[in-house]
Protein backbone atom coordinates (compact mmCIF):
# COMPACT_ATOMS: atom_id res chain seq x y z
CA UNK A 1 0.00 0.00 0.00
CA UNK A 2 -0.55 2.45 -1.37
CA UNK A 3 1.13 2.05 -3.92
CA UNK A 4 -0.54 3.51 -6.68
CA UNK A 5 1.38 6.64 -5.88
CA UNK A 6 4.57 5.07 -4.60
CA UNK A 7 6.53 6.34 -7.57
CA UNK A 8 5.20 9.81 -8.20
CA UNK A 9 8.75 11.14 -7.93
CA UNK A 10 10.10 9.02 -10.77
CA UNK A 11 7.04 9.48 -12.98
CA UNK A 12 7.40 13.26 -12.66
CA UNK A 13 10.95 13.07 -14.01
CA UNK A 14 9.70 11.05 -16.97
CA UNK A 15 7.00 13.65 -17.60
CA UNK A 16 9.60 16.44 -17.47
CA UNK A 17 11.60 14.58 -20.14
CA UNK A 18 8.53 14.10 -22.32
CA UNK A 19 7.71 17.80 -22.17
CA UNK A 20 11.00 18.75 -23.81
CA UNK A 21 11.28 15.96 -26.33
CA UNK A 22 12.38 17.49 -29.58
CA UNK A 23 9.31 18.12 -31.66
CA UNK A 24 7.56 20.97 -33.36
CA UNK A 25 5.55 23.33 -31.20
CA UNK A 26 7.57 23.22 -28.01
CA UNK A 27 7.08 26.46 -26.08
CA UNK A 28 8.59 28.13 -23.05
CA UNK A 29 5.57 26.91 -21.10
CA UNK A 30 6.78 23.36 -21.66
CA UNK A 31 10.13 24.34 -20.13
CA UNK A 32 8.39 26.00 -17.18
CA UNK A 33 6.23 22.94 -16.54
CA UNK A 34 9.24 20.63 -16.80
CA UNK A 35 11.09 22.72 -14.20
CA UNK A 36 8.08 22.56 -11.92
CA UNK A 37 7.92 18.77 -12.41
CA UNK A 38 11.54 18.46 -11.31
CA UNK A 39 10.95 20.31 -8.05
CA UNK A 40 7.88 18.19 -7.31
CA UNK A 41 9.82 15.02 -8.10
CA UNK A 42 12.17 15.96 -5.26
CA UNK A 43 9.31 16.94 -2.95
CA UNK A 44 7.43 13.69 -3.59
CA UNK A 45 10.62 11.69 -3.04
CA UNK A 46 10.68 13.08 0.50
CA UNK A 47 6.99 12.35 1.02
CA UNK A 48 7.46 8.78 -0.25
CA UNK A 49 10.46 8.27 2.01
CA UNK A 50 8.69 9.62 5.08
CA UNK A 51 5.57 7.52 4.49
CA UNK A 52 7.55 4.41 3.62
CA UNK A 53 7.46 3.42 7.28
CA UNK A 54 3.75 2.72 6.84
CA UNK A 55 3.99 0.69 3.69
CA UNK A 56 2.09 -2.50 4.23
CA UNK A 57 0.01 -4.99 2.38
CA UNK A 58 -2.78 -4.61 4.93
CA UNK A 59 -5.95 -3.75 3.03
CA UNK A 60 -7.30 -1.78 5.95
CA UNK A 61 -8.75 1.70 5.49
CA UNK A 62 -7.14 3.12 8.59
CA UNK A 63 -3.69 2.15 7.25
CA UNK A 64 -4.47 4.02 4.07
CA UNK A 65 -5.56 7.06 6.04
CA UNK A 66 -2.43 6.97 8.18
CA UNK A 67 -0.27 6.67 5.05
CA UNK A 68 -2.02 9.64 3.45
CA UNK A 69 -1.60 11.70 6.61
CA UNK A 70 2.11 11.04 6.84
CA UNK A 71 2.64 11.47 3.09
CA UNK A 72 1.03 14.89 3.16
CA UNK A 73 2.78 16.05 6.32
CA UNK A 74 5.89 17.72 4.74
CA UNK A 75 5.67 21.47 4.16
CA UNK A 76 7.63 23.07 1.34
CA UNK A 77 9.00 26.07 3.24
CA UNK A 78 9.98 24.11 6.31
CA UNK A 79 11.87 21.51 4.27
CA UNK A 80 13.83 24.24 2.49
CA UNK A 81 14.70 25.83 5.84
CA UNK A 82 15.93 22.52 7.27
CA UNK A 83 17.88 21.77 4.10
CA UNK A 84 19.93 24.90 4.86
CA UNK A 85 20.62 23.81 8.45
CA UNK A 86 24.30 23.14 9.22
CA UNK A 87 23.31 19.79 10.75
CA UNK A 88 22.72 18.50 7.22
CA UNK A 89 26.49 18.00 7.08
CA UNK A 90 26.04 15.08 9.48
CA UNK A 91 24.25 13.16 6.74
CA UNK A 92 25.95 11.30 3.91
CA UNK A 93 27.00 13.14 0.77
CA UNK A 94 23.97 12.10 -1.35
CA UNK A 95 21.66 13.66 1.23
CA UNK A 96 23.73 16.82 1.37
CA UNK A 97 23.46 17.06 -2.42
CA UNK A 98 19.71 16.47 -2.16
CA UNK A 99 19.44 19.33 0.36
CA UNK A 100 21.41 21.76 -1.80
CA UNK A 101 19.39 20.94 -4.90
CA UNK A 102 16.06 21.01 -3.06
CA UNK A 103 16.69 24.63 -2.05
CA UNK A 104 17.81 25.38 -5.58
CA UNK A 105 14.84 23.77 -7.32
CA UNK A 106 12.35 25.36 -4.94
CA UNK A 107 13.58 28.71 -6.24
CA UNK A 108 13.61 27.51 -9.85
CA UNK A 109 10.05 26.20 -9.47
CA UNK A 110 8.86 29.55 -8.11
CA UNK A 111 10.53 31.32 -11.03
CA UNK A 112 9.02 28.89 -13.51
CA UNK A 113 5.50 29.07 -12.09
CA UNK A 114 5.20 32.72 -11.04
CA UNK A 115 7.73 34.96 -12.79
CA UNK A 116 6.38 36.05 -16.18
CA UNK A 117 9.56 37.87 -17.17
CA UNK A 118 11.93 35.07 -16.31
CA UNK A 119 13.30 33.37 -19.40
CA UNK A 120 13.87 29.63 -19.50
CA UNK A 121 15.88 27.84 -22.16
CA UNK A 122 16.17 24.27 -23.36
CA UNK A 123 19.79 23.64 -22.33
CA UNK A 124 19.06 24.80 -18.77
CA UNK A 125 16.13 22.41 -18.43
CA UNK A 126 18.03 19.51 -20.00
CA UNK A 127 20.84 19.99 -17.50
CA UNK A 128 18.32 20.32 -14.66
CA UNK A 129 16.69 17.00 -15.59
CA UNK A 130 20.06 15.30 -15.45
CA UNK A 131 20.85 16.92 -12.10
CA UNK A 132 17.60 15.86 -10.43
CA UNK A 133 17.73 12.36 -11.90
CA UNK A 134 21.27 11.91 -10.56
CA UNK A 135 20.48 13.37 -7.14
CA UNK A 136 17.45 11.10 -6.67
CA UNK A 137 19.36 8.01 -7.85
CA UNK A 138 22.14 8.72 -5.35
CA UNK A 139 19.62 9.37 -2.62
CA UNK A 140 18.01 5.99 -3.36
CA UNK A 141 21.41 4.32 -3.06
CA UNK A 142 21.62 5.24 0.64
CA UNK A 143 20.43 2.75 3.26
CA UNK A 144 16.68 2.86 3.88
CA UNK A 145 17.08 3.81 7.54
CA UNK A 146 19.36 6.73 6.62
CA UNK A 147 16.89 8.00 4.04
CA UNK A 148 14.08 7.79 6.56
CA UNK A 149 16.15 9.62 9.17
CA UNK A 150 16.89 12.37 6.65
CA UNK A 151 13.20 12.68 5.69
CA UNK A 152 12.24 13.01 9.34
CA UNK A 153 14.96 15.60 9.92
CA UNK A 154 13.92 17.88 7.07
CA UNK A 155 10.15 17.37 7.22
CA UNK A 156 9.23 17.08 10.89
CA UNK A 157 9.33 20.12 13.12
CA UNK A 158 10.60 19.38 16.65
CA UNK A 159 8.11 20.24 19.38
CA UNK A 160 10.86 21.05 21.86
CA UNK A 161 14.51 21.89 21.75
CA UNK A 162 16.79 18.94 22.40
CA UNK A 163 20.15 20.03 23.77
CA UNK B 1 38.95 36.44 -11.14
CA UNK B 2 36.29 36.21 -8.40
CA UNK B 3 35.96 33.24 -6.08
CA UNK B 4 32.69 32.28 -7.73
CA UNK B 5 34.23 32.36 -11.18
CA UNK B 6 37.19 30.33 -10.02
CA UNK B 7 34.89 27.61 -8.65
CA UNK B 8 32.80 27.47 -11.83
CA UNK B 9 35.82 27.57 -14.14
CA UNK B 10 37.52 24.82 -12.18
CA UNK B 11 34.48 22.55 -12.57
CA UNK B 12 33.62 23.30 -16.20
CA UNK B 13 37.11 23.77 -17.61
CA UNK B 14 37.28 24.76 -21.29
CA UNK B 15 33.47 24.77 -21.60
CA UNK B 16 33.10 27.79 -19.33
CA UNK B 17 32.30 31.08 -21.04
CA UNK B 18 30.67 33.54 -18.62
CA UNK B 19 28.36 33.92 -15.66
CA UNK B 20 26.01 36.44 -14.07
CA UNK B 21 24.60 36.66 -10.56
CA UNK B 22 21.39 37.98 -9.03
CA UNK B 23 20.76 38.22 -5.30
CA UNK B 24 17.15 37.55 -4.34
CA UNK B 25 15.46 37.80 -0.98
CA UNK B 26 12.66 35.26 -0.68
CA UNK B 27 9.33 35.72 1.11
CA UNK B 28 10.67 33.76 4.06
CA UNK B 29 13.58 36.24 4.35
CA UNK B 30 16.01 33.60 3.11
CA UNK B 31 18.56 34.80 0.58
CA UNK B 32 19.41 33.02 -2.64
CA UNK B 33 21.99 33.89 -5.26
CA UNK B 34 20.87 32.95 -8.76
CA UNK B 35 23.93 32.18 -10.85
CA UNK B 36 23.52 31.78 -14.59
CA UNK B 37 26.49 30.01 -16.10
CA UNK B 38 27.02 30.12 -19.86
CA UNK B 39 29.02 27.28 -21.38
CA UNK B 40 30.09 26.29 -24.85
CA UNK B 41 28.42 23.00 -25.72
CA UNK B 42 30.79 22.52 -28.65
CA UNK B 43 33.57 21.85 -26.12
CA UNK B 44 31.76 18.64 -25.13
CA UNK B 45 28.83 17.49 -23.03
CA UNK B 46 28.84 18.74 -19.46
CA UNK B 47 29.45 16.08 -16.82
CA UNK B 48 26.56 16.08 -14.32
CA UNK B 49 29.04 15.39 -11.52
CA UNK B 50 30.72 18.72 -12.32
CA UNK B 51 27.37 20.50 -12.32
CA UNK B 52 26.59 19.12 -8.86
CA UNK B 53 30.08 20.08 -7.71
CA UNK B 54 29.53 23.75 -8.52
CA UNK B 55 26.54 24.04 -6.17
CA UNK B 56 28.19 21.83 -3.56
CA UNK B 57 31.42 23.85 -3.43
CA UNK B 58 29.60 27.19 -3.52
CA UNK B 59 27.39 26.01 -0.64
CA UNK B 60 30.40 25.10 1.50
CA UNK B 61 32.95 27.70 0.49
CA UNK B 62 31.56 30.68 2.40
CA UNK B 63 31.90 32.65 -0.85
CA UNK B 64 28.18 33.42 -0.72
CA UNK B 65 28.00 33.66 3.08
CA UNK B 66 24.48 32.68 4.18
CA UNK B 67 23.11 32.82 0.69
CA UNK B 68 22.08 29.60 -1.06
CA UNK B 69 23.35 29.18 -4.62
CA UNK B 70 20.81 28.49 -7.36
CA UNK B 71 22.88 27.60 -10.40
CA UNK B 72 21.57 27.35 -13.96
CA UNK B 73 23.71 26.06 -16.81
CA UNK B 74 22.82 27.62 -20.16
CA UNK B 75 24.52 26.84 -23.45
CA UNK B 76 26.13 29.65 -25.42
CA UNK B 77 23.69 28.93 -28.22
CA UNK B 78 20.68 29.46 -25.92
CA UNK B 79 22.07 32.52 -24.23
CA UNK B 80 21.52 36.01 -25.53
CA UNK B 81 24.44 37.14 -23.35
CA UNK B 82 22.44 40.06 -21.99
CA UNK B 83 23.97 41.28 -18.74
CA UNK B 84 26.56 38.55 -18.64
CA UNK B 85 29.83 39.04 -16.81
CA UNK B 86 32.55 38.18 -19.28
CA UNK B 87 35.02 35.53 -18.29
CA UNK B 88 38.46 36.93 -17.57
Amino acid sequence: MPPSNAAISSSLIEIAKQRIEVKAGITESHLRRATSDLYYAMFHKLCETLASALQTAEPIDIFREAYQTLYRYPKHGYIAKRCRDKKIERFEQPMQLFSQQFVSFKDKRERADYDPVSRMVMSEVRNDIEIVETVLARFDSCPEAHRFCFAVFVACEPTRVIV
Amino acid sequence: MTGIESIIRSALGASFRSFSTEQVEKEDAEQVCRIRVVYDASAGKLDVQKLLEVTDILSRSGELKNTAPVVSFVSLEDSDNGGMIAAE
